[in-house]
């Protein structure tokens, strides 16, 4: 009897990838969700197949959140009866988490402490920054950008892109101080963007901020000075995440693909 | 699918092959109920596996080859039939009860099945062991899936991996 309990654990162990895939395949959400913990090899199994992935895709537009007046008022718009209801108080976070909202993607938020989705009010903290080196921040200021596509992953990434010149006064002007604004030659003159164009990333995969090199397709947009010359000011630039790419709107209208 | 035609497919007798389990059991059967298998399908449309010369399975056993070819033959006629279109709603109801009735099985041999199912590629064999395994899933928590397919008890450390998926996934069970 025993040696017949023996052997089946050894069976359930052998049976081929394929076949096991083959019965996860024809299982609601539920139940795959309870045969993913069922063993590593499982879990390896649904994942490499993406089997878990279309369940976890919302099926229609809920609604969209508005922020008035960039007031940091979120309040959440959708047609009635539909769904569960979802609030733009994000009460569920820990206090300041909500304080400024940095960036979204397909439903997630990213805010300076965490990564949150209103409609499962769940959210997960997001480890300290790497510092920027104080060179560039003179220079650069960086920007935040979420990117989360859950028919590829169910893993999002924050880019941090430091794709803002800062506005320099210059000689003569009020309040000008050449440590803070004096242009550096070299620096005016490179390419931007420049290629490489390393940026840290923060995956949720490994939950840990790592550092990527971009490379350029193509001729740069200009130098720095040319964009610092094209277009001043210093705000927040948007972006779109589609299909693998990021598209970053950056100074002098043009647009970085990432 | 449909079975491969031979050249003395029309004068009534039947073309027959045999089958070589790896405990070295020969079995003599229809080319038609051979080919559901599309591993043999190209050997047989070959000519292989007539007269004195076998195809030998070595990852097969003659229990579990048994069982396999009862399903081949059973499914056969349908299968040349070019997926039953024409099938009247009496022979499906009898092949489906036939099925539910096959899979009515001590897990061992279930798993055994699956395997050579899956080596023999016989795809209406794979569906219906892999339908059996979903069921005997369905509704579970992932300690009664590991309990019912026979898992060795979890370590402490894979213990521990199935509570944090249950945590990442317990919106699974609200």
């Amino acid at each position: 009897m025993l040696q017949q309990q023996q052997d089946d654990e050894d069976l359930v162990r052998l049976l081929p990838d394929d076949a096991v895939a083959d019965v996860l395949r024809r299982l609601g959400p539920c139940d795959l969700a309870a045969s993913r913990c069922v063993s590593k090899t499982w879990c390896g199994i649904m994942d490499a197949r993406h089997l878990m992935l279309p369940h976890l895709l919302p099926h229609e537009v809920g609604g969209i959140f508005i922020d008035f007046n960039n007031l940091h008022s979120w309040e959440f718009f959708a047609r009635p009866t539909t769904g569960p209801e979802i609030s733009g108080e994000f009460d569920f976070l820990p206090s300041g988490a909500e304080s400024e909202i940095l960036d979204y993607c397909n439903g997630l938020f990213l805010s300076d402490d965490c990564v949150f989705n209103p409609a499962t009010r769940r959210w997960t903290p997001l480890p300290p920054r790497p510092p920027q080196p104080a060179s560039e921040s003179l220079y650069f200021s960086q920007s935040e950008y979420l990117v989360f596509d859950p028919t590829v992953s169910p893993h999002f990434e924050v880019f941090i892109i430091p794709s803002r010149i800062i506005y320099k006064k210059k000689p003569g002007d009020y309040c000008y101080r050449p440590s803070r604004d004096k242009l550096d030659p070299e620096t005016e003159q490179s390419e931007w963007p420049p290629s490489p164009w390393i940026l840290h990333v923060f995956t949720s995969r490994t939950g840990q901020w790592e550092e990527r090199s971009f490379f350029r397709d193509g001729e740069p947009a200009g130098t720095v000075n040319d964009m610092r010359k094209a277009y001043p000011w210093t705000h927040k630039r948007y972006a779109a995440y589609s299909q693998g790419e990021l598209y970053v709107h950056c100074q002098a209208d043009f647009t970085a693909r990432i | 699918m449909a079975a491969p035609e031979s050249g003395d497919g029309n004068n009534g007798a039947a073309r027959m092959v045999t089958l070589i389990s790896s405990d070295n059991t020969r079995f003599e059967v229809e080319a038609a109920a051979a080919s559901l298998s599309q591993t043999l399908q190209l050997t047989i449309l070959d000519g292989g596996g007539g007269g004195g010369d076998g195809i030998p399975l070595p990852n097969v056993d003659s229990a579990t080859l048994s069982k396999v070819l009862e399903y081949c033959i059973k499914h056969a006629p349908a299968a040349a039939n070019g997926g039953a279109p024409n099938a009247t709603a009496v022979d499906r109801a009898e092949l489906e009860r036939f099925d539910n009735e096959f899979v009515n099985i001590d897990q061992s041999v279930l798993y055994s099945l699956i395997m050579a199912a899956h080596n023999l590629e016989i795809e209406g064999l794979q569906s219906l062991v892999a339908k059996k395994v979903a069921d005997m899933i369905k509704g579970k928590s992932p300690m009664e899936i590991r309990r019912t397919l026979g898992f060795p008890d979890p370590t402490p450390e894979e213990q521990a991996e199935m509570n944090a998926h249950m945590l990442e996934y317990g919106w699974a069970y609200e």
